[in-house]
């Protein structure tokens, strides 16, 4: 049987608001013209189905652009269309959008399928609703709805929530809303009203809005703060409910009155 | 029971003297200077009119090659000069080719160089199918099967309807190779690009464009 505290607390939004995503889906489909500049050689193999640009190699379509050390661009040999179907972006990567920035050691872009891995170290996006990090890469991909960050994963919305993790995964529907995140290691989550947690994993379900989290788990929230070995969040209703673990852990809290 | 007829003399391979030779042949066409058998059976073969006939250094290689002229001269120097000269035949690698020229000159110092004025012709293999060259001018390296072409050069692939253009570019007609030293365009219906250089290998199936390069692909 566990037994638990309950606090109601500030944590009253949805953990990462469904507009985020929009930060990852940093290319979009154009038909317009691509154009490719490079400083050293300009590779065109036709065998291969490839172009190669080396040093400052710069890509632009529409208002996406990308710079790297070398990119090269990828159509399918057999067609006669050489329609560009993947990007491989090598060395100081860059890329922006009307709404978007992006920066890390390699991209590799799959544009038939919208998916693309962003190479660390230090790889991030950054979107008009915040911004992601991850030292190890940031991979989206659509078709099978998810998004992972790996190695000091973080997720920073520009109204304040904040998601740290070693390891973070974001699953979306169809319509590119959040419907759960696994978080792994050294998980922090900050709400814009400063209510914070702390636990070794996460999981969050956008369907109940609520998150779980296990292992070491603190929550400060104003005054107040508990800690355990598991806790359930609901952003819904703003409580949070502290519960020991099936293994006879103990669940502690100290409460500060609010001043009149 | 008939005697054995003498030798036919190939006139696509390259003569050497003959001390046995009618002394007539070695006769001095012009400025005095003896030409060899074959340039006065070529000569002889123009006079005729039109036929198809061998020259030393188009077939060094290879005698898979015909050579048609309006005219031919030869300078004291033992300079031969040409009009309306026209090549054509099969190289080693089985790539089929035809050159045109205004004017082909060749030096007897720089044998196997021949000078081609506004050379316009084309190279032929089933995979790719025609692709045109033309320039302003242009060496012709008979060895190498090496064409330096200069000059508002132009090649043209017409399976993809692209065109190269460069001051100068270097067609090596055996390995399927270019390269030009100089700025070069290409354009086609789908694809625009400059660059400084480049080195095409396969046939021009892979082209490395070189320095600063600006492409622009039409996406469809």
């Amino acid at each position: 049987m566990m037994v638990g505290k309950v606090m109601k607390s500030s944590f009253t939004k949805r953990l990462l608001c469904t507009a985020f995503i929009g930060c990852f889906s940093i290319f979009a489909a154009q038909a317009a013209d691509m154009i490719v500049n490079a400083d050293t050689s300009l590779e065109w193999n036709q065998q291969k189905g490839f172009y190669e640009a080396r040093g400052n190699a710069h890509a632009y379509q529409g208002d996406q652009e990308i710079f790297a050390d070398d990119l090269k661009a990828f159509y399918d040999a057999a067609s006669s269309e050489r329609t560009i179907t993947q990007i491989y972006a090598n060395g100081n990567v860059r890329f922006a959008d009307a709404a978007h920035t992006g920066s890390g050691s390699r991209l590799i872009y799959q544009m038939e399928a919208d998916d693309y891995k962003l190479d660390g170290p230090n790889a991030r996006i950054d979107g008009p609703d915040g911004k992601a990090r991850a030292h190890k890469d940031i991979h989206f991909q659509r078709e099978q709805g998810r998004v992972h960050l790996r190695e000091k994963a973080e997720i920073k919305l520009t109204d304040g929530r904040h998601l740290t993790g070693d390891d973070v995964q974001l699953y979306l529907n169809a319509e590119d809303n959040i419907e759960r995140i696994e978080a792994r290691g050294n998980i922090t989550v900050t709400q814009a009203s400063g209510a914070r947690a702390s636990a070794d994993k996460m999981d969050y379900d956008r369907l109940d809005d609520k998150a779980t989290l296990t292992g070491n788990v603190t929550i400060i929230d104003g005054g107040n703060q508990l800690s355990g070995d598991k806790a359930e969040i609901d952003f819904e209703t703003g409580i949070s409910k502290m519960l020991s673990s099936h293994s006879g852990g103990r669940v502690s809290g100290r409460f500060t009155g609010t001043k009149q | 029971m008939q005697d054995t007829p003498p030798a036919k003399t190939n006139i696509f391979t390259p003569q050497t003297a003959d001390p046995d030779a009618d002394t007539a042949a070695q006769k001095p066409k012009r400025g005095g200077l003896p030409v060899s058998l074959s340039l006065v059976l070529l000569g002889t073969t123009i006079i005729i009119g039109g036929v198809i006939v061998g020259w030393t250094s188009f077939f060094q290689n290879n005698d898979n090659i015909e050579i048609s002229l309006e005219s031919v001269s030869t300078q004291p120097t033992g300079t031969l000069e040409m009009t309306g000269a026209h090549y054509s035949g099969t190289t080693e690698t089985g790539v089929k080719f035809s050159i045109k020229a205004e004017r082909a000159v060749e030096s007897v110092n720089e044998k196997g160089l021949i000078r081609l004025y506004a050379p316009d012709g084309f190279v032929s293999s089933e995979s790719d199918g025609n692709t045109n060259l033309s320039s302003n001018s242009a060496l012709y390296y008979a060895a190498e099967r090496r064409l330096d072409m200069s000059g508002d050069a132009k090649i043209y692939q017409a399976k993809q309807d692209l065109t190269l253009m460069s001051e100068e570019i270097v067609a090596f007609i055996d390995k399927g190779e270019m390269i030009s030293e100089k700025p070069v365009i290409l354009e086609g219906p789908d694809i625009f690009l400059t660059a400084q250089g480049m080195h095409a290998t396969n046939n021009g199936e892979v082209i490395k464009f070189t320095g600063k390069s600006r492409v622009e692909l039409k996406q469809n």
